[in-house]
């Protein structure tokens, strides 16, 4: 029943949070988010490690049950989203206009998100990721500074090319029945040679969503224009629904056609974990650079999958968190920077830790979080990810160890673009604010106890891939 | 896995509670305090080590033993798990390297709290420090590979920190940068050594992986011999990138950027120090490749003489020591290559005193002529500063190598190895022989065309008493250290025997005393040449003067190399990515468009187009259905 309310919760607050007042909604919506965190902190040490679940009949005749489920695939996403979402939400500025329908889209789009990792029917999963659109598409071309249409337009197209194909396969399995009986994850059993060719249009949808080179067309333009609160819901979150997408679907509803295709997946991702890398290093602006990282990295989490191990998938699935922990992470310093109105421009800046030292502390931290300094979560789940490619394709595994040397250097260059050297061209900021440190250094702690304790983070998603692989 | 604790972690809680509580509270603590309790934290983790070691030597607890402190993480391949624990290994080895970096830390805390009293980021500086010394007690301490990785990024990290604690200086920052990259180069290498690690023998704790049992089923499967070389090289790689060896050494002269008890702390005692420990710990593995053995023993040599040779011809001060760093850390890789583990060791620990004592009194040099580095410029300062030209000159003696300082001890004890070493010892020796004698020139030479000839600097700053006496006590160190190597081996007792505690330098050798000879006449031949203050041939510009200065072409490779990767950055974003996310995403975008006005021509309201659209849309998804239902279903 409460794992219900973790979805319920911020969904039925957010639509009441578009009919309230300005001034309170903020608040309001930050309390609903902690709510939802203590309720997801609760389930997750209840259940601790096999999960918990809640399942009812909702369309059984067409194997439809209203089922959620809290378990080692999700466990740590679902702790995460409304983490990030609360960060969200407090790092907005007040005087964005409309900031009620603002946080109350951010809440939809935590309600969303949280209803898709907890469900295991794919009817089910199908609508939440349909349904975590809309709050997005509002928020990218409600808000967004420059080119609003347009990059709501192309995050659209790009989304709807992958998820149209995605819904002509959920029909077949929703009305022919290959699937067996019922769309539920744990019932469903497909021929194997069935799976391919109802895969591949789910893999087009999460390699999209997540993305990966070369469909990431909708991502650079998106991180730049989008305001950085939204970027970094989106950025942490709502690119794990395709790499979440693809562990669980692919894993469980067509673990022959994962398989099969793993190689090439593993091939892509590699292709995008160095092609995100050089644009990184080849950017000059303070958002694309974290876009551009954000790809590399994402494939990095495709490539441990691919891997088809225990250890790759785990360390897969711990990537997910430390990413979305440090590039969420990024991001708000993006949205504080913005609050300050900084310029995006790298080549204008130079010498912010003269004026924000703390800021330059932190904003350190996030860098190396991301970058997987060892002690920071990102390490231990890249040493897991490679350790479990090693095996099969030790070449590229070699190739994408390689990129860790090249995000160390692209994020340090970022970093010190930003904050040391001589002054740049901008107006000089205040430091960070009492409020805004602490927001700073939330993402910062949760990687370092990832970092060192990355074994309670991982025992669920083992004890879930138990069998599987 | 049982979990447990020994008095060894505080060592770790202590200089991290330091670096947290002076990172949160110092701005308001003030500098006295911030440095007090820093200094202290690091002060109590020394105690601790002491206090370790005489446990052991009271037979009070084993002298090796392995601590799990928690569960870091399991790996899983098949049905082989591999748990790594967050834990300690105690032995005379890391004992030994603990007591050298807490000791010669705490005199570094003790010395920079007066030496960095004017800087403003002064809380910043000692919340580096101990993050510093918590790291690379993690290093020492670590129990299994994984977790060693997590102390050497984490001094690669402070590292970067303190190279570039000037962070409005651009070359602080641009030094600091190439700094870190050359070591996640050397991370990556260590990561490598660990996948090869879980996959093949799925044991990274040092306990098991080194124990003599693993290694003889090692010996005996003809099969290992096929992934092991990718196991050491990965050592390698991360040893010599965190050790300044050749090829990826360019990182430490630049590293001078730092301040100088950084210089001294972390890119002379310490830090550099650790590709030293790796190997020495890892050398069970190491000796079934005999190859990989000669290799590091080869490479050694080569660097011990291409820095010697760059050292010959700086003119700043600190680069000149930099380069006779990593001509020593050459020597220490000499002596792991053909064996001789306790001189590693041993020279390890006479270097930390001496190099930490020369880099510091060259940082009072410095402060006396207000900032001036270049030697070209300094001179004569043995009469301003008299005490601290005696201190450099004995730390000068002991890197030298001159009789009865500790380097003279260990230096003997790896040239007498390289000497007995059956593979190539004669050519290593002879080379080890040369570096020798270059050292003591360039040393010297650095020494005399900083202290003596004419006075050049005004009213020179004087140094204050807590810098003074904390290079007094590195003075003592670096004099009576040589006197410590056997009394080192005893007191950890008997068993550590075979980790390579024996060392029994043959001092009086022909051909050591034909070395011990040759050092003496290049001092005074260093004399003859700078000690009047005459013009330096060997600071000229010329271009084979600069290009050795330069460190032989090898930054320029780098930079053609990370130009090379800029340029195809650039490409990748200005040329492919305009296309993916520019051009082609417009051009759907627009095609969407035009379909929908096209699309806008279908509403034609009449009610057949509809019913058609419907008929033709139902027989397609059906069609599809069946195809992919096959016949089965429904003959069911």
């Amino acid at each position: 029943m409460l794992l219900n309310l973790v979805l319920a919760v911020p969904i039925f607050s957010g639509l009441a949070a578009y009919l309230m007042r300005q001034s309170g909604a903020k608040s309001f919506a930050a309390l609903i988010a902690s709510v939802q965190t203590l309720l997801a902190i609760y389930l997750g040490f209840t259940g601790y490690p096999q999960g918990v679940s809640y399942s009812v009949e909702w369309l059984p005749q067409f194997g439809l049950y209203w089922s959620l489920g809290l378990d080692g695939a999700n466990f740590l996403l679902v702790l995460l989203t409304p983490v990030i979402t609360w960060l969200a939400i407090l790092a907005t500025p007040d005087d964005t206009p409309k900031l009620a329908s603002y946080v109350a889209s951010l809440l939809l789009l935590d309600g969303f998100l949280s209803g898709l990792f907890l469900s295991q029917n794919l009817g089910l999963f199908y609508i939440f990721f349909e349904a975590m659109l809309l709050p997005a598409l509002v928020l990218i071309a409600g808000w967004s500074k420059v080119d609003a249409g347009k990059t709501a337009l192309k995050f659209l197209i790009y989304t709807m090319v992958g998820s149209l194909p995605m819904l002509l396969a959920v029909l077949v399995l929703f009305f022919t029945g290959v699937g067996g009986e019922s769309l539920e994850f744990s019932q469903m059993t497909l021929d194997p040679d069935k799976q391919i060719f109802l895969f591949y249009p789910f893999l087009l949808a999460f390699l999209v969503k997540m993305p990966i080179f070369p469909l990431h067309g909708w991502l650079p333009t998106l991180y730049k224009n989008a305001p950085p609160t939204v970027t970094a819901v989106i950025a942490a979150l709502m690119s794990k629904a395709g790499t979440y997408g693809l562990f669980k679907v692919g894993l469980v509803v067509f673990p022959d056609a994962f398989s099969e295709v793993s190689s090439s997946l593993a091939v892509l991702a590699v292709a995008s974990i160095i092609y995100g890398a050089l644009t990184a290093l080849g950017s000059d602006s303070v958002r694309e650079v974290l876009a551009y990282s954000s790809l590399s990295h994402i494939a990095m989490i495709a490539f441990g999958m691919a891997s088809l191990t225990i250890n790759g998938n785990a360390g897969a699935s711990l990537q997910m968190a430390a990413h979305a922990v440090a590039t969420g992470g990024l991001f708000l310093v993006v949205a504080v920077m913005d609050r300050r109105h900084l310029p995006d421009q790298l080549r204008r800046f130079g010498g912010l830790s003269k004026h924000c030292p703390r800021l330059a502390v932190l904003a350190l931290f996030l860098t190396l979080a991301s970058l997987g300094q060892p002690g920071l979560g990102s390490f231990p789940a890249e040493l897991f990810i490679l350790t479990g490619t090693w095996g099969r394709f030790s070449v590229l595994t070699v190739v994408a160890a390689s990129a860790i040397v090249l995000a160390a250097a692209y994020l340090l260059r970022w970093y010190q673009k930003l904050f040391t050297g001589p002054e740049g061209t901008y107006r000089k900021p205040d430091d960070l604010d009492s409020l805004e440190s602490f927001l700073l250094s939330v993402p910062i702690a949760l990687s370092l106890v990832m970092g060192f304790f990355p074994s309670w983070f991982m025992v669920p998603v083992r004890l879930w891939l138990e069998g599987k692989l | 896995m049982n979990t447990s604790f020994d008095i060894m972690a505080l060592t770790l809680a202590l200089p991290l509670l330091g670096a947290f509580s002076v990172g949160a509270f110092g701005k308001s603590w003030g500098k006295r305090v911030s440095a007090f309790v820093a200094s202290s934290a690091v002060a109590l983790s020394f105690l601790v080590t002491l206090f370790s070691i005489f446990r052991v030597h009271l037979n009070q607890v084993a002298s090796t033993r392995s601590v799990d402190l928690w569960h870091w993480a399991s790996f899983k391949v098949f049905d082989q798990v591999t748990d790594v624990s967050f834990g300690l290994y105690i032995d005379a080895l890391s004992l030994t390297l603990m007591s050298v970096v807490t000791g010669v830390g705490f005199l570094i805390h003790w010395f920079s709290a007066e030496y960095m009293e004017h800087d403003p980021e002064y809380t910043r500086f000692f919340c580096l420090l101990n993050i510093f010394i918590a790291a690379m007690t993690l290093l020492v301490l670590a129990n299994n590979l994984a977790v060693l990785i997590v102390g050497w990024g984490g001094v690669g990290f402070a590292s970067f920190s303190l190279i570039g604690f000037w962070r409005e200086k651009p070359s602080a920052a641009e030094a600091s940068k190439k700094a870190f990259v050359m070591n996640v180069v050397g991370d990556v290498g260590l990561m490598l050594s660990v996948f090869v690690l879980v996959i093949k023998v799925g044991v990274l704790d040092y306990k098991t992986l080194l124990s003599d049992s693993q290694i003889q089923v090692l010996q005996s499967d003809p099969s290992t011999f096929v992934w092991l070389g990718l196991v050491l090289g990965g050592l390698l790689v991360g040893a010599y990138a965190k050790s300044a060896q050749l090829p990826l050494h360019t990182w430490l002269p630049d590293a001078m950027e730092g301040p100088t008890p950084v210089s001294a702390l972390i890119h002379a005692a310490t830090m550099v120090t650790a590709g030293v420990y790796l190997l020495v710990r890892m050398h069970p593995l190491f000796e079934l490749m005999p190859g990989m053995m000669n290799f590091i023993a080869i490479m050694g040599a080569v660097t011990a003489l291409f820095a010697a040779c760059c050292a010959m011809v700086q003119n700043d001060l600190k680069r000149v020591l930099a380069y006779s760093t990593m001509s020593q850390l050459g020597y220490m890789f000499l002596a792991v290559g053909v064996g001789a583990y306790g001189a590693a060791v041993f020279h390890l620990i006479t270097h930390a005193f001496f190099k930490a004592l020369l880099f510091l009194t060259a940082g009072i040099v410095i402060h006396t002529a207000h900032g001036e580095q270049d030697m070209r410029r300094l001179g004569g300062l043995s009469k301003d500063i008299p005490y601290t030209c005696f201190m450099f000159g004995v730390g000068g003696a002991a890197l030298a190598g001159i009789p009865l300082t500790s380097g003279y001890f260990s230096k003997e004890a790896i040239l007498h190895a390289a000497h007995e070493s059956p593979t190539s010892g004669g050519l290593l020796f002879l080379v080890g022989a040369g570096v020798a004698i270059m050292t003591a020139f360039y040393t010297f030479r650095a020494f005399f065309m900083t202290f003596f000839g004419p006075q050049r600097i005004e009213h020179p700053h004087l140094p204050g008493g807590p810098t003074v006496l904390s290079c007094t006590v590195l003075t003592v160190l670096a004099v009576v250290a040589g006197f410590f190597d056997q009394r080192l081996s005893n007191c950890f007792g008997p068993e550590t025997a075979g980790s390579g505690f024996e060392i029994h330098p043959e001092v009086l050798s022909a051909s050591a005393m034909g070395v011990t000879a040759m050092v003496l006449v290049a001092v005074f031949a260093a004399y003859a040449l700078y000690g009047r203050g005459q013009h330096d041939k060997l600071g000229q510009n010329s271009t084979l003067l600069n290009f050795c200065r330069n460190g032989l072409g090898f930054d320029q490779a780098y930079g053609m190399l990370s130009g090379g990767f800029v340029l195809l950055a650039r490409l990748a974003r200005n040329g492919l990515e305009k296309l993916l996310s520019g051009s082609f995403p417009e051009l759907l975008g627009g095609s969407f468009v035009t379909m929908g006005t096209l699309l806008k021509e279908t509403q034609t309201g009449q009610t057949r187009h509809y019913m058609v659209c419907m008929v033709v849309s139902v027989v397609v998804l059906l069609v599809y259905c069946l195809l992919l239902s096959g016949g089965s279903n429904y003959a069911a």
